[in-house]
């Protein structure tokens, strides 16, 4: 009796000890993706060309050497409206540090985004991409979904939230990111 | 009945009821909307908020005709706004 | 609990309203980016010549986290004068069967005035309400609260309600009355689910159910049964329940298609069905035409009879409303919406507001007509 017991904890450890193994592989694995993901998303976002308001085009792969917030937002999106005149002010304080913040409309129409920032007098700049473009192809599930890319391009943090702690710590990290010493991002910090 | 036997019998209800539950709480979907494709989802001509004060007026006038109530609760769906 | 409510009251709330909103605007930066405001004018006509003028207020508000809405409905009710000569079979029956107070003022127009009142309050997914209507012989309140929530990716919103409403009713006193002080409870359980199915559609199921205990026939209506005029009566107690699907697709060429279907049923055997489309397409930018179509069809109550053969009726129970009857109705609607900011109106005020004109007719089994015509004008602050 205590045999079979024993042999039943013994097959139960063995299969115990395989599930963990299964699921620290899956998670290296994960994090081995999700780093390959950022790197492409990082790409998308550096050649994806875009349209602004007033017609000039241009993609994120100008602003190299700045640090730059991208929001994607649209204007049937309450919450997204309710961020932008803090991301408004946020453009004005990263400006004087070499950074920028650049709002993104995903609606389907540019008149809509238009009036929005005319009606709140946003001086940042918005470019206008609709639902099938960067917003597709980044498969955002959320919106207002906000990336702020390194000097270099690359993804430094990305978030979907709206409450005040989450556009706190945004703030945080752009600002943070373009008071660091440029040289220093260029070399990979060695100075 | 044996501990085995209560055992096996959770788990055919078990097997047989999540996917009815899933079914159930899932709907239609099969695939997932994105972000980026609800806009359609929230004008005004496709919205049960739109229409919700209106409804709810005609419902109370039907009432006072008519020997039923209801069909007006709800709210909320659509936006995938966080 | 009975308030009167006067014309002053009446203006006494609305100026502390336009108060609290006027100091709520003065801190707008900083408290909510959503304030609107509208005004809605129905009249309603029907066959049997009653007239109903109803003159609403609605205010909204988006705070921070939440939001408030408030609304406020004045309705003038005016039921016609008996014309058939007095004495004559017609007048008889007239004012036996009356819904209204009718001793001494058969051969007056009878003019009724209603104040109702509704606020309720949003945070998260939690909704908290209060409703209030008043009129000379009947008080209504109600409390409802909700709660709802995104499940599954923002596809799925659930959301649970219930409500408990208590009525206050005092028929006017005159030689036909019948019934003293009464009052009337209604409790109120729902469950809804929405989902979104694809990019163009969405789908909202539901189920209620209502208990109601108290008055629940017209104490100024006689009936004839077992050859005499006797009181009308209903049961104390009725439960109702219904289920409902409602299908919104979005089409090609800018229009949507909503589609809806309501089951009924009560412990009164009272069974409905209703089926309503509505057909939205935009015409140009900013303006959308709407055309409706509803069906509805009801059997009969248990104790409906169109004669009583005794006076206690069925079971003690006798009606004389047509409303526990088999009947069918159709409504048709059309109506036209204006957003003038998407119009590009380029005048002040004008460029942040929004029109609206509806016309709906109804008709029914019961050789019964009616017409509601309603415009509507919102402001986005």
């Amino acid at each position: 009796m205590l045999g079979k017991a024993m042999e039943r904890a013994r097959r139960l450890a063995l299969w115990g000890l395989a599930l963990v193994a299964v699921a620290a592989s899956a998670q290296a694995g994960g994090r081995t993706t999700n780093a390959r993901v950022q790197t492409e998303r990082a790409e998308l976002l550096r050649t994806h060309v875009m349209q602004s308001l007033d017609g000039k085009k241009s993609s994120m792969g100008e602003f190299r050497g700045e640090v730059v917030v991208v929001n994607f937002w649209a204007s049937w999106c309450r919450p997204c409206r309710r961020e932008l005149p803090e991301l408004n002010q946020l453009h004005a304080e990263l400006a004087k540090q070499g950074g920028r913040v650049i709002a993104i409309s995903i609606d389907e129409d540019p008149r809509n985004a238009r009036r929005f920032v005319r009606d709140h007098k946003l001086t940042l700049p918005v470019w206008h991409d609709g639902p099938a473009g960067l917003a597709q192809q980044l498969a955002l599930d959320h919106i207002p979904y906000t990336i702020v890319l390194n000097r270099d391009g690359s993804i430094a943090f990305a978030t979907s939230g709206v409450e005040a702690d989450d556009r706190a710590e945004l703030a945080a990290v752009a600002k943070r990111l373009a008071a660091a010493d440029p040289r220093a991002a260029a070399t990979g910090g060695t100075q | 009945m044996s501990a085995r036997n209560r055992l096996r019998r959770v788990m055919v209800v078990i097997a047989l009821g999540a996917p009815l539950a899933a079914l159930l709480l899932s709907g239609c979907a099969t695939t997932s909307v994105r972000a980026f494709q609800r806009e359609r989802l929230t004008d005004r001509i496709m919205t049960f908020q739109a229409d919700a004060s209106d409804a709810a007026r005609r419902t109370k006038s039907l009432e006072a005709r008519e020997g039923s109530t209801g069909g007006n609760g709800g709210a909320g769906g659509g936006c995938a706004c966080n | 609990m009975r308030v009167q409510l006067t014309s002053k009251t009446v203006g006494a709330a609305l100026a502390a309203g336009l108060c609290l909103s006027g100091t709520v605007t003065a801190r707008a930066e900083t408290w909510f980016d959503e304030q609107t405001a509208g005004c809605l004018m129905q009249y309603f006509t029907d066959s049997d010549h009653v007239a109903v003028r109803s003159a609403i207020a609605d205010y909204t508000v988006a705070l921070r986290k939440a939001s408030i809405a408030m609304h406020y409905n004045n309705e003038r009710v005016v039921i016609p004068a008996i014309e058939s000569p007095p004495g004559s079979q017609e007048a008889v029956d007239a004012i036996t069967t009356a819904s209204r107070p009718i001793s001494g003022n058969a051969y007056s127009d009878f003019v009724k005035v209603r104040n109702e009142f509704e606020g309720s309050y949003r945070q998260g997914g939690i909704e908290a309400g209060y409703y209030y209507s008043g009129e000379s012989d009947y008080i209504g309140q109600q409390v409802r609260a909700s709660v709802d929530r995104d499940l599954r990716g923002d596809q799925l919103n659930v959301s649970v309600g219930a409500s408990y409403g208590w009525d206050a009713i005092e028929p006017v006193q005159d030689d036909d009355t019948n019934t003293g002080a009464s009052s009337k409870k209604t409790t109120h359980f729902n469950v809804v689910a929405t989902q979104v199915v694809t990019p163009s559609t969405m789908v909202r199921v539901g189920v209620e159910y209502n208990l109601v205990n108290g008055l629940q026939h017209n104490p100024y209506r006689n009936v004839y049964a077992g050859g005499t005029n006797v009181p009308e009566q209903h049961p104390d107690n009725r439960q109702r329940r219904d289920l409902f699907l409602k299908v919104n697709q979005y089409l090609p060429n800018r229009s949507s298609l909503k589609i809806n279907y309501r089951f009924y049923n009560d412990d009164w055997d009272i069974q409905s069905h209703e089926i309503g489309t509505r057909l939205s397409q935009y015409l140009v930018r900013g303006i959308y035409a709407s055309y409706e179509y509803r069906w509805y069809t009801q059997g009969s109550s248990y104790f409906y009879r169109n004669e009583y053969a005794t006076v206690n009726g069925i079971d003690g129970y006798r009606t004389g409303d047509y409303r526990m009857a088999v009947l069918a109705s159709h409504l048709f609607g059309v109506a036209l919406d204006f957003d003038l900011e998407k119009l590009e109106v380029k005048v002040p005020v004008l460029d942040r507001m929004g029109l609206r004109c509806n016309y709906e007719r109804y008709f029914n089994s019961n050789n019964y007509s009616a017409n509601f015509l309603t415009t509507q004008v919102t402001y986005r602050f």
